[in-house]
């Protein structure tokens, strides 16, 4: 499973990311019809659902997945660094434009909408961290991050294990918003959940009048029929009870927040709702996965004035500001980490764009964290200083989230969490 | 003329249409029965060639999808200019081998393509390798039920795989161990095997050289500047390869690889894992394996002996479906059938949509998905399962260019009588047309439960349960221990 470094020029793989996207759209679209729109994420057992007792009122982790390898240098910009202004003749941010800035790192103009969480003192980035070799391939890049355990050939993720670590089995612990299929980091032998939307965890045909029958039916046809499959399919009716007493309430946002509901931020932003109210329900769920891409900007990148990049980082901005006030006091149960496969190139590109590259940036936000500033070893952008024209990683993406695990659920060991990984942590949460 | 029952198959015909082929339906029993029964069934389907495909599966094959006979240039060009995006490629591979399954003749065939395209998994969503994943499918076609030494050859030298687990940027200083490592830890020996780093890294160098013009005119070359020569050794193999051209080296490694004892076991123990439990005996596995050994590699006649042992006799119903097995089986048991697709709405383009899980071939790790009950029984499968059923049980998704089954074909009007048919026959009948055997009491007992109708209810064509209830009388069948185990 090994992965050597390959080279991949422009326009390899547009497209990769935005798969996920729109089978997503596409079932977003079918729900709207009526027609049954979830599909699942089926990989993993359900032996261990047996029996559980929810934790209510424990932190949450919301890890927010961006896909297709996000530009960390333009969406965190080291101004400070001469380096970077030179190597992007065409795309560059302006120093001007930054908001949030220090006098070396600045943030996207069109993150604006987030600018008084970083003044709060509850947003941060971290920077220059990725893997510790570079991998340039979306496929086996995404598989690595999240797998995150070279110590053994199981396909299980860093999320999985993190949950697994309880003595609980609840499905609802772990859930990922916004598309039926589990991504890597969800996937494995602990019981887990993946929906596009809240309400699609449930059981058809069991809507209004029809739900005692359909359960009463169903549990004549699974009582006591052997091996993981019966015991998934008994789980199955508990689950989806619990999640439809809550899907099944309507839901207004606090503190008079609006969610985006504009193209390309809609998708991210129904999921941050949906998070919002499963934290409010309370259910005992740890941690909620959410995908949003794509960041494959090989071509047309774009300019603060707007441009895929903009346009982009606006929508999560937007979508993340609006989640983040509308949970209020409820923030400082909530985290909020940000991961992509890759960074990318430092020097843009001939089609006004940027190749797959290394190091790159992580954004935390929400309770514990330590906000207000750039964390991270800064290693230059200077030409003996670049691997391969990437941005160097100085910080293990696994010592960034192991500081979130440490803190936020202090009986998870970190190293069973990331095995084959010593932890050291970076100072990023308090 | 009164309501003939419906025939329905022997536990042995059924556990066979189940575990060779991907399910019951009306179709391979009236196939089966022509042939004169389960054992003659099973020998024609170890000979494919001798079975004429009927015009549905020869349309799936190539006319439906005329895009997949694009080769690897016109792809990236239409990629390039945004006429047909790479991943829709995928889509279109996956919806072909879902249909494939469907409705061939050739069930044991296309088992065989399966297990190969997981054994020897290249994702059909790769960044690369969806450039090649067709021509790939076709070669595991052509040899599923022939020698694995000539399979393991074709496919390890594959551009598909050669991609895939980056041969292709090997260079003789620098060989990357990627493939060197997967072909034996994976397709071939396996890692109790004992063979050492060194001998991982003399893989990777004998491999050198097959390389690619990737990105540009993807066209496939051997290209001897990139053969790291010099001597060899892996585990047994030895070899001084001295020439700058290592094909026949390569050639040679891969035939004792493809011979060794512990590749006839790997091979044997999955077969074992796929056609008969997911803890199948040692002695089956020992006697696989050495059948495998003595016939050559030859995969007909370890399957003869596979599907003769008595524990393969006796292990109905003992495997969990998998996601796109339940998928093929729920079209098969509806009968539903495709119509030439028109459009991205048609039934032919939107069947992936419906399956539950990750799309066919799109396994994120070259080891390919797994096949036991444990890695499918999730909650969420099992929702997901469920949605599929009624989606297609009641003809509500995907819905263009496919024909269901009419009422009458559930109730023949003019042939019950006309106070109506009772429940319980009208529940056997489903029963005997879905799961190819007669309802249990169980199953009575759940639809009264499921309709709110009590046992005593006669069905007639405006009742209910003919209609619009008919789905959850279908639910019941097919949200169930029956349906989602083969």
């Amino acid at each position: 499973m090994t992965t050597g470094p390959t080279s991949v020029p422009a326009s390899c793989c547009d497209d990769f990311a935005r798969v996920t996207l729109d089978r997503r759209r596409f079932l977003a679209g079918l729900a709207g019809a009526g027609a049954a729109g979830a599909v699942t994420s089926v990989f993993g057992d359900a032996v261990r659902q047996t029996s559980y007792a929810a934790t209510t009122g424990g932190n949450v982790l919301v890890v927010i997945s961006f896909r297709g390898g996000i530009d960390g240098l333009g969406l965190v910009v080291p101004h400070g660094d001469p380096g970077y202004a030179a190597a992007r003749p065409t795309i560059k941010v302006p120093t001007a434009a930054l908001v949030a800035g220090d006098g070396f790192f600045g943030m996207h103009p069109a993150m604006q909408p987030l600018a008084w969480a970083f003044e709060a003192g509850e947003l941060a980035a971290v920077h220059a961290v990725g893997m510790p070799a570079p991998n340039r391939s979306h496929f086996s890049a995404m598989e690595q991050v999240e797998d995150a355990d070279p110590t053994s050939s199981e396909r299980r993720g860093w999320i999985n294990r993190m949950v697994g670590l309880d003595v609980g089995g609840d499905p609802l612990e772990a859930v990922h918003l916004g598309s039926g299929v589990a991504p890597t980091s969800l996937s494995g032998r602990s019981p887990h959940v993946a929906a596009g939307r809240l309400d699609e965890i449930g059981l058809v045909g069991a809507d209004g009048e029809d739900r005692v029958r359909r359960n009463r039916q169903l549990r004549t046809m699974w009582k006591g029929v052997p091996g993981p499959l019966g015991v998934a399919a008994r789980s199955t009716l508990t689950t989806a009870r619990r999640a439809s007493a809550v899907a099944s309430a309507s839901y207004t946002p606090r503190n008079g927040v609006t969610y985006p509901t504009a193209w390309p931020g809609k998708d991210l932003a129904m999921a941050l709702q949906d998070t919002a109210q499963l934290i409010r329900a309370d259910l005992g769920t740890e941690v909620v996965s959410i995908d949003f891409g794509s960041w494959d900007m090989h071509a047309d990148y774009g300019t603060p004035n707007g441009g895929d990049m903009t346009r982009m980082v606006r929508a999560f901005a937007e979508g993340l500001d609006a989640f983040l006030r509308d949970l209020g006091a409820l923030r400082s149960r909530v985290t909020v980490a940000t991961i992509s496969e890759f960074g990318r190139r430092v020097a843009e590109n001939g089609n006004r764009g940027l190749d797959h590259g290394w190091g790159n940036v992580m954004l935390l936000a929400g309770g514990g964290v330590k906000g207000g500033q750039y964390h991270g070893s800064w290693p230059g952008l200077g030409a003996g200083t670049l691997i391969a024209g990437d941005l160097a990683v100085t910080t293990d993406y696994r010592d960034v989230l192991g500081e979130v695990v440490a803190r936020r659920f202090p009986t998870r060991p970190v190293d069973k969490v990331f095995p084959g990984h010593r932890y050291r942590p970076v100072g990023v949460m308090r | 003329m009164p309501l003939p029952v419906v025939p329905v198959p022997s536990a042995y015909e059924r556990h066979l249409m189940n575990r060779v082929g991907w399910g019951w339906s009306r179709a391979t029993y009236a196939d089966l029965r022509r042939a004169g029964g389960g054992k003659a069934w099973l020998a024609r389907q170890l000979r494919p060639g001798t079975l004429k495909e009927p015009a549905r599966a020869r349309a799936v094959a190539g006319p439906w999808f005329p895009d997949l006979a694009d080769s690897p240039q016109r792809r990236w060009q239409r990629h390039q200019d945004g006429s047909k995006d790479g991943w829709r490629y995928a889509v279109d591979l996956a919806n072909q081998s879902l249909m494939r399954r469907m409705y061939s003749r050739r069930q044991l065939l296309e088992t065989m393509v399966d297990f190969w395209s997981d054994h020897l998994h290249v994702p059909g969503g790769h960044d690369s390798a969806w450039l090649f994943r067709s021509q790939y499918d076709d070669l595991l076609r052509r040899h599923a039920l022939g020698r694995f030494d000539t399979l393991l050859a074709a496919a390890t030298l594959h551009p598909a795989m050669v991609l895939h687990l980056d041969t292709w940027t090997s260079t003789r200083q620098r060989p990357n161990e990627n493939h060197g490592r997967e072909l034996l830890e994976l397709h071939t020996v396996g890692r109790s095997a004992g063979y050492t780093e060194e001998m991982v890294v003399d893989s990777a160098r004998i491999l050198s050289g097959y390389t690619m013009d990737a990105w540009w005119t993807w066209t496939p070359r051997y290209d001897p500047e990139r053969h790291a020569t010099g001597p060899v050794q892996v585990l047994g193999f030895r070899h001084d390869n001295a020439a700058a051209d290592g094909q026949a080296v390569a050639a040679a490694y891969l035939r004792y690889l493809a011979h060794h004892p512990a590749t006839a076991r790997t091979i044997a123990r999955k077969l074992a894992l796929r056609f008969v439990s997911d803890n199948p005996s040692a002695a089956l596995v020992d006697r696989l394996a050495k059948t495998f050994r003595a016939s050559g590699t030859d995969m007909t006649a370890t399957l003869k002996v596979l599907f003769a042992s008595r524990e393969f006799r006796r292990a109905a119903g003992r495997k969990v479906r998998t996601p796109d097995q339940d998928l093929v089986a729920t079209v098969r048991a509806l009968d539903v059938r495709a119509r030439a697709p028109r459009s991205r709405e048609s039934f032919a383009n939107c069947l992936t949509w419906v399956q539950p899980g990750m799309r066919l071939f799109d396994w994120p790790r070259p080891d390919g998905p797994p096949q036991t009950a444990q890695a499918w029984s999730s909650v969420t499968r099992v929702m997901g399962s469920y949605r599929m059923h009624w989606n297609l049980a009641g003809g509500w998704y995907p819905r263009a260019d496919v024909q269901h089954r009419p009422q009458r074909y559930w109730l023949p009007a003019r042939r019950i009588p006309r106070r109506g048919l009772p429940l319980p026959a009208y529940v056997d009948r489903l029963a005997r047309l879905t799961l190819g055997r007669p309802a249990t009491a169980l199953e009575r007992r759940a639809v009264v439960q499921a309709t709110g109708f009590p046992a005593t209810t006669r069905v007639t064509p405006d009742h209910a349960l003919a209609r619009w209830d008919r789905v959850r009388v279908l639910g019941v069948l097919l949200d169930s221990p029956t349906h989602m185990t083969r």
